[in-house]
């Protein structure tokens, strides 16, 4: 069965070119939303098996809708993975104290991407 | 060519014993006899074609073109199946180093295999393909020589379900893994990886174009900021928006190949968060300078990184006089070749664009495995490449220790190497020469005929790239007017197609004697045997399945138009 992964990113450039990404190395099913808000209701309706999200993102950041997705029973326990471009020691150590199943640096390679997406899901 | 009323042993009894002793040398039958029982007997009989006396020499000839043509096609030396190779020209079959003993019947059965490897063979199939209608034995006879054949296998190591059974269906060679998805997806082959990535590279481009704006709007703002910040005017509100601006870019340009580009942009959003900004202002210039360089420079290359030229390469075993001949012809023609004779070189070779050919001279005698590996591992990361393979003498190679186990590794280089052994006169290094020019200027013309925009366009993305001259139609009535002026070198057809569907196409096709010999792919979403049946009754070359258009489309392609192509030239 094909599973669901959930892109959260603003940028509607970068949110096709993961989506394309995925689909043709990963073979998955992917739903996408283009901000924290509406990643939130599609979570919800869609239920994926994982969501990429994006952390710097206009009015609900990434963290703000990693807190709401954390505290719904429905979502609680869908693994997140934090898209970023930021590659700071610090901010990353400050990423793993969060409960997310991993950090991916933008930009990333979609061969390495799917390859952890893969591990996670597996 | 054979005629029919011979003494003793008439031509139709011969070329049946010749057949069912497993050569597959095509005949023409040439004769006085011209009623049409006397044909089929004759094609029947195993003969490729049949020409009545007396006969225009000039339809002989073209007939005797077609026939070499076809052999070219759909014989190759050496078939593969993981450890076990079957060399049709000394009909020798070879499991680990170890030389199996069949049975004509056995051997042919195990070559049907190996030519249908995609495939779940029926009995109906075996006994249609091997045995004639007169002499065709019962379904149960043929478990029997499947039960032989495994057990030969067997003997020589090999699994027991090295030929598997389908139960209710029939049996097929047993795939090489069975492998989870997600472990497929990390072991992804090389060459798949690689036309994967460079399917991704293509689409990538499409969304870069459709973003532009985004990106241009961007760079807009961060040459606003550049320009305040020069005249120490750089307000909250703009600083917030260029750090905004420089993250995206970071983050978008490398996702997009710009991978300079978008150090340069996180170089850029650091500075803009310092504090104390004084005297920064022209080092914010130079990396929006660079910045903007680097997209002019990186996008020809990173985004197009079409290999537009693709080398044949020309393998030559220990005869360092061929070679000698073969770099003063190519000289003397100004033809762009490279020769090499380690892994590394070849690597270098294969990076230029300008190459018409390389010649890779070695010597299984000097050679490790591990130096062929490396060689092996470099080939895997290219695109399928045609390649030629002139090996040393049988006489002298039996000579050489694990001589085998070299060839094996050899062989499965890539899929399109053919073995020859060196037995050319030097007179025919000229004529080798002439064949690797015309294959390199020779376009290969591709016509596809499907209703569906979506698919088109996809085998148009994974095309593009490959200097292929590629005509798309989406009605198929309109093939009839299309062809004739195109003739294309191959046909792509959907099954499924209003008006005429692709296997009425086909049967009309294989009809007329100027298509008989086109290869024929079919796309479809219906891969079950019914349809593959039908397929390739209608006489279609190969399927590619719709979900699999990706990974199968080009390989399937390159294997089809080298098999010809190359020999053809090389064989006229």
């Amino acid at each position: 069965m094909t599973r669901k992964i959930l892109i959260i990113d603003d940028d509607d450039d970068i949110r096709e070119a993961t989506q394309l990404c995925l689909e043709i190395v990963g073979n998955w099913e992917i739903v996408t939303a283009n901000s924290g808000k509406t990643g939130l209701v599609v979570a919800i309706s869609q239920q994926p098996a994982l969501i990429l999200l994006d952390v710097m993102m206009p009015d609900m950041d990434g963290l703000e809708t990693l807190k709401q997705l954390q505290v719904n029973a429905v979502t609680k326990d869908i693994p997140v993975m934090f898209l970023t471009a930021k590659a700071h020691p610090a901010e990353q150590r400050q990423f793993t104290q969060l409960k997310v199943s991993g950090v991916i640096t933008k930009p990333y390679d979609p061969f390495e991407l799917s390859n952890r997406i893969a591990k996670v899901l597996a | 060519m054979l005629d029919i009323i011979l003494p003793k042993l008439n031509g139709i009894e011969f070329c049946k014993r010749l057949r069912s002793a497993g050569n597959q040398t095509p005949v023409l039958l040439l004769t006085a006899q011209n009623s049409s029982d006397k044909k089929v007997i004759g094609l029947d009989a195993g003969a490729d074609d049949y020409v009545v006396k007396p006969f225009e020499i000039t339809e002989l000839l073209a007939r005797i073109r077609v026939l070499l043509r076809r052999t070219n096609s759909l014989l190759l030396p050496v078939l593969q199946w993981r450890e076990l190779s079957l060399n049709s020209s000394i009909h020798e079959v070879v499991y680990q180093e170890k030389i199996l003993n069949l049975t004509p019947k056995e051997y042919r059965l195990l070559e049907l295999f190996l030519r249908s490897s995609d495939l779940v063979l029926t009995k109906e199939m075996i006994l249609d393909r091997l045995w004639d209608i007169e002499e065709a034995p019962s379904e149960n006879a043929i478990a029997v020589h499947i039960k032989d054949l495994r057990r030969k296998l067997k003997q020589a190591g090999a699994s027991t379900d090295f030929i598997e059974t389908v139960y209710g269906i029939g049996y097929r060679l047993k795939a090489f893994n069975t492998d989870t998805a997600a472990e497929k997806r990390e072991k992804k082959e090389p060459q798949t990886e690689q036309l994967l990535r460079q399917q991704i590279k293509q689409k990538l481009n499409t969304v870069w174009e459709k973003f532009e704006d985004v990106n241009s709007d961007r760079l807009t703002i961060l040459e606003q900021a550049n320009h305040a910040w020069l005249a120490d005017s750089l307000e909250s509100q703009l600083l917030e928006q260029a750090q905004w601006a420089a993250h995206k870019l970071a983050g978008g340009l490398g996702v997009f190949g710009f991978a300079q580009g978008s150090r340069y942009a996180l170089e850029m959003e650091e500075l803009l968060k310092i504090e104390s900004k004084t005297d920064r202002g022209r080092e914010f210039s130079e990396l929006l300078a660079a910045l903007k360089n680097s997209l002019k420079s990186d996008l020809e290359p990173q985004l197009n990184p079409v290999n537009q030229n693709r080398p044949v390469i020309l393998a030559v075993d220990n005869h360092p006089q061929l070679v000698k001949q073969l770099v003063a012809e190519m000289s003397a023609l100004d033809m762009s070749f490279q020769l090499v004779k380690k892994p590394i070189s070849l690597k270098k070779a294969l990076a230029r664009t300008s190459l018409n050919a390389i010649i890779w001279d070695f010597s299984l005698a000097n050679f490790t495995a591990k130096t062929i590996d490396e060689f092996a591992q470099i080939l895997a990361e290219s695109l399928p490449l045609p390649t030629i393979l002139f090996t040393d003498s049988e006489e002298e190679a039996a000579k050489l220790k694990n001589i085998t186990s070299l060839r094996l590794k050899i062989a499965r280089l890539n899929h399109h190497i053919l073995l020859q052994r060196a037995s050319l006169d030097m007179q025919a290094t000229k004529s080798i020469v002439k064949a690797l020019q015309q294959f390199q200027q020779k376009v290969a013309k591709i016509l596809v005929v499907d209703d569906d925009p979506q698919i088109l366009a996809t085998i148009k993305n994974l095309l593009n790239p490959l200097n292929i001259d590629l005509t798309v139609l989406d009605k198929s009535l309109d093939l009839w007017q299309i062809i004739p002026e195109l003739k294309p070198d191959l046909l792509i057809l959907d099954v499924a197609m209003p008006d005429l569907n692709g296997i009425e196409l086909c049967q009309l096709l294989r009809n007329d004697c100027r298509w008989q010999e086109l290869p024929i792919l079919f796309l479809t979403i219906h891969n079950d045997l019914t349809t593959v049946q039908e397929i390739l009754r209608a006489g279609g070359n190969d399927c590619i399945s719709k979900t699999q258009t990706s990974s199968q489309l080009v390989p399937k392609i390159f294997n089809h138009l080298n098999r010809g192509q190359l020999l053809t030239s090389l064989v006229s």
